[in-house]
């Protein structure tokens, strides 16, 4: 058969689509390369605290923990109504789907309000010295990509709602939850450094 | 299927209607096609090329003689400032890409790009972040810091207009472009492979397409964070770079030159990789070596992380980590020398014609070994400390990036011109272009080693006549005019050729790989059938001595629905075999509105003014929004069968 003869041609169409979308291997390098964005600024935290006697600069102290450690266990804890609602809609669950966006959006945003909450009672800023300058630049950047992912989550909510999504077509809440596992397991970096170093500075230092 | 048999032309003109974009303004603004766009990135990148050569132009004029006073040294540091970023920036990461788009999708055998829109808002944020970084012109305010721009010189104290936002802003939002190019390269080369096409059989021109684009993807985050830094120290008063406030000047050549140095193999690689399907054709046998070339790639995208200190052996690091770097500065001229021998051994072998693609590609070769022999050289820190900035470093790169990215540039140019217009240019001309550019070239740039050598500071604008210098610099002019003139002899075979050129012809190089199956130009959905791969060369007849093939298997989905939806197939595994039929978007204004919200996002940070931010981040908010919206006449899901619910419990 020569291609100018072509006849009418039955599609090749899978029962259910296989393998991983071309959303799934768009968001996973999209994390990746953001990962990279992430390890650079933590490098750079640590190359110059590394450069400094003191940690904070003196005068300032290092960060209180309780709240932020509150704050960390909503944000970790929202990953799993996302899960649920990834899954939930894998088998077709609708209900599933609305409920977990919609929890895992309000434990975000109950996140992001103390975030806020903790930049108004910050007692330096970013031009204030160093230590000010990478503390908010570090936390804005995640809070960035939180909103980024709050954004997403409201966007599937809405399509949930207007039943854009089914067992068969789910990559928008696939993408979604991919990139909001990714912006709760960056903060445990975030945490690490920004929270925890500062205490352990002056045992690696002296 | 039915009995009844549809005549000839209904599956063309399916084809046709569906893939077709709208006539005129509408369809230049909403297209997704990866051929209108990657024509779009090579002339846009052709057009920065002139302005960069104007500037270089302007700089060789003005050191022609001693003393000279034809620009000020304010004007002379602007020039060569924008000169770097324009090339670097400006022409060569977009004209790589610019082939990368119109090329690879072709060569895979698939219909387009992974991400289509994705890849039309790469190139729109491209053109509006190059304009953003030339509007310094329209204000007067240039960066004169060089191309990579280091503080503290950069910071507000030293740097006090807005030519250093013009550049920060300008270069940490083009790096969106490249770096959504770079996953949609991935994800394209992953996914869209024809069936059969094996991780064996991918031309190396998509080998190298994929390393770039892992370097991209791991390197990139370095220079945009370096940018943004320094634009936060600029703008909010942060510290980074500043000692004053506990800071490091330091950190921004850190992160700079970890984005900096494989940017220079992000930049090399892909043309490697052009050389790399041009020698074989035109020595008229399969590559020697196709498994160490691939190998290499991805050896050299390895490597290429190691050596970004090596930039830096003059700010005082540590001996041990001065010696690893300059370790991995030796130990990653041992994939370059393997594609190099892997070349010459074809070369060899093989039968040439020396047609113009060609020459370009020789040239390269002779250029780059100079490039990189001098790369070794100063790789040796004693002899690096004796070496940097003077015109010695100033020869090495212009030897590697000239050499090693624009001459198989041109060579690509050449190469692909009869595709992309369906005709031939003049080759006795193309020869004589080849011939200025490439003596022009070493005439302007081998007396700068010496000049080094001597001790010529690079960035001076003028000299004394005592110093001795005169002669060289004066030959090194010369040298640039002819390159130039040679430059100007290509536009003109091209814009000749495009209007009266004679008509190419399919496969006019009689090559082997999939881009030349297909009509020139390409109709709108490439190919009739998605092509079925059963070789490494998939046009040429088992002895390949013997002439080509010109069509290839056939047996392909021919993936022309009645619902005249754009569709393509998805393979997976690294033996590509089908896996779904996967839809394609359709030409919209998105891509196009969310990179002009981000442009307002960048001007509002240029004025320091949050109402303009506000307004860009509504606007991209609103733009993502359309552009995810689902359009509204997709297939409606299929009930779900029984037994797959099950499947999928267990």
């Amino acid at each position: 058969m020569s291609v100018g003869e072509a006849v009418a041609v039955e599609r090749v169409q899978a029962a259910l689509p296989e393998g991983r979308s071309l959303g799934w291997w768009g968001v996973v390098w999209t994390i990746t390369t953001e990962s990279v964005l992430f390890a650079l600024l933590i490098m750079s935290y640590l190359f110059i605290a590394m450069n400094h006697d003191h940690w904070p600069t003196e005068g300032t102290h290092p960060p209180e923990l309780m709240k932020v450690g509150a704050r960390s266990v909503i944000l970790l804890a929202s990953s799993i109504p996302m899960e649920i609602a990834d899954k939930g809609i894998q088998k077709g669950s609708q209900a599933r789907l609305r409920w977990g966006v919609a929890g895992a959006f309000l434990l975000g945003l109950a996140f992001i309000i103390g975030h806020f909450i903790e930049y108004y009672e910050l007692p330096f800023h970013w031009d204030t010295h160093v230590y000010g300058s990478l503390f908010w630049t570090i936390t804005s950047f995640h809070a960035a990509h939180l909103i980024v992912g709050l954004l997403m989550l409201a966007f599937v909510f809405y399509g949930a709602q207007r039943g854009w999504y089914s067992r068969r077509r789910h990559t928008g809440v696939k993408v979604a939850t991919l990139y909001w596992h990714f912006v709760d397991g960056i903060w445990v970096v975030v945490f690490s450094t920004v929270y925890l170093f500062p205490h352990l500075h002056p045992l690696l230092k002296h | 299927m039915t009995t009844l048999r549809e005549p000839a032309p209904t599956v063309h003109e399916r084809l046709e209607h569906t893939w077709r974009d709208a006539p005129g303004l509408v369809g230049w603004l909403t297209t997704v096609d990866h051929k209108r766009i990657g024509n779009r990135y090579i002339v846009t990148a052709m057009i920065f090329f002139l302005l960069s050569g104007v500037q270089a132009l302007i700089m060789r004029l003005q050191l022609a003689v001693p003393d000279n006073t034809l620009v000020d040294p304010q004007t002379f540091n602007e020039l060569y400032t924008m000169h770097g970023t324009t090339m670097i920036f400006l022409f060569n990461t977009p004209i790589v890409a610019g082939f990368g788009n119109y090329i690879l999708p072709l060569q895979i055998g698939t219909r387009d790009m992974a991400f289509p829109r994705l890849n039309a808002f790469s190139y729109w944020v491209y053109l509006f972040a190059g304009i953003f970084i030339y509007s310094g012109y329209l204000v007067d305010q240039l960066p004169t810091a060089g191309w990579f721009a280091y503080p503290p010189f950069t910071g507000s104290q030293f740097s006090p207009d807005m030519g250093m936002d013009f550049w920060a802003i300008g270069v940490a939002f083009l790096g969106v472009s490249t770096t959504v190019g770079g996953i949609n390269f991935i994800v394209t080369t992953f996914k869209l492979r024809a069936p059969g096409m094996s991780v064996s059989r991918l031309p190396l021109f998509v080998w190298a397409f994929l390393a770039t684009s892992f370097m991209i993807v791991f390197a990139l985050p370095g220079v945009t964070l370096a940018a943004v830094l320094l634009e936060f120290d600029r703008a909010f008063g942060t510290h980074f770079y500043n000692p004053g406030g506990g800071g490091l000047p330091v950190l921004y050549q850190h992160l700079f030159w970890f984005w900096g140095h494989p940017e220079v193999y992000i930049l090399f690689v892909p043309a490697t990789g052009v050389i790399s399907m041009i020698i074989p054709v035109f020595a008229r046998r399969p590559i020697v070596g196709y498994l160490a070339v691939a190998a290499s790639l991805v050896a050299i995208a390895f490597i290429s992380f190691g050596v970004w200190v090596h930039h830096m052996f003059a700010t005082g690091v540590p001996v041990l980590v001065g010696s690893f770097f300059s370790a991995a500065g030796l130990l990653i001229t041992i994939p370059s020398g393997v594609q190099i021998f892997a070349w010459l051994a074809t070369l060899w072998q093989g039968r040439v014609r020396w047609k113009s693609p060609m020459l370009f590609s020789v040239g390269f070769l002779t250029v780059f070994v100079l490039g990189g022999i001098t790369g070794v050289m100063v790789s040796v820190i004693a002899f690096d400390w004796q070496a940097t900035d003077t015109y010695f470093i100033v020869a090495h790169f212009h030897y590697v990036l000239n050499g090693g990215v624009v001459f198989p540039m041109f060579a690509a140019l050449h190469y692909w011109f009869p595709k992309f217009t369906g005709r031939m240019f003049n080759e006795p001309l193309a020869q004589a272009s080849f011939w200025l550019m490439f003596i022009g070239f070493n005439v302007a740039f081998f007396p700068q080693h010496i000049l080094g050598l001597w001790g010529m500071p690079r960035r001076v604008y003028t000299y004394q006549s005592e110093l001795g210098w005169d002669g060289m610099n004066m030959l090194s002019t010369i040298g640039g005019f002819v390159f130039a003139l040679g430059v100007l002899v290509v536009i003109a075979n091209f814009a000749w050729a495009w209007k009266r050129g004679a008509a190419a012809g399919p496969n006019p190089w009689e090559a082997d790989s999939l881009e030349w199956a297909t009509t020139s130009p390409p109709r709108d959905y490439n190919f009739l059938e998605i092509p079925v791969v059963g070789s490494r060369n998939p046009l040429w007849n088992e002895d390949h001595r013997e002439g080509i093939v010109t069509e290839p298997e056939h047996g392909g989905e021919v993936l022309a629905p009645a619902e005249m939806e754009e569709e393509t197939l998805g393979t997976a595994g690294l033996d590509a075999r089908r896996e779904a039929v996967l839809p394609m978007p359709e030409p919209t204004y998105w891509p196009i509105v969310l990179a002009f919200a981000l442009t307002v996002i960048c001007v509002g940070v240029l004025l320091t003014n949050v109402q303009l931010i506000a307004l860009g981040f509504l606007g991209a908010v609103g733009a993502a929004i359309g552009w995810f919206q689902p359009h509204e006449h997709g297939p409606e899901p299929e009930p779900e069968p029984e037994q797959e619910r099950e499947q999928e419990m267990a």
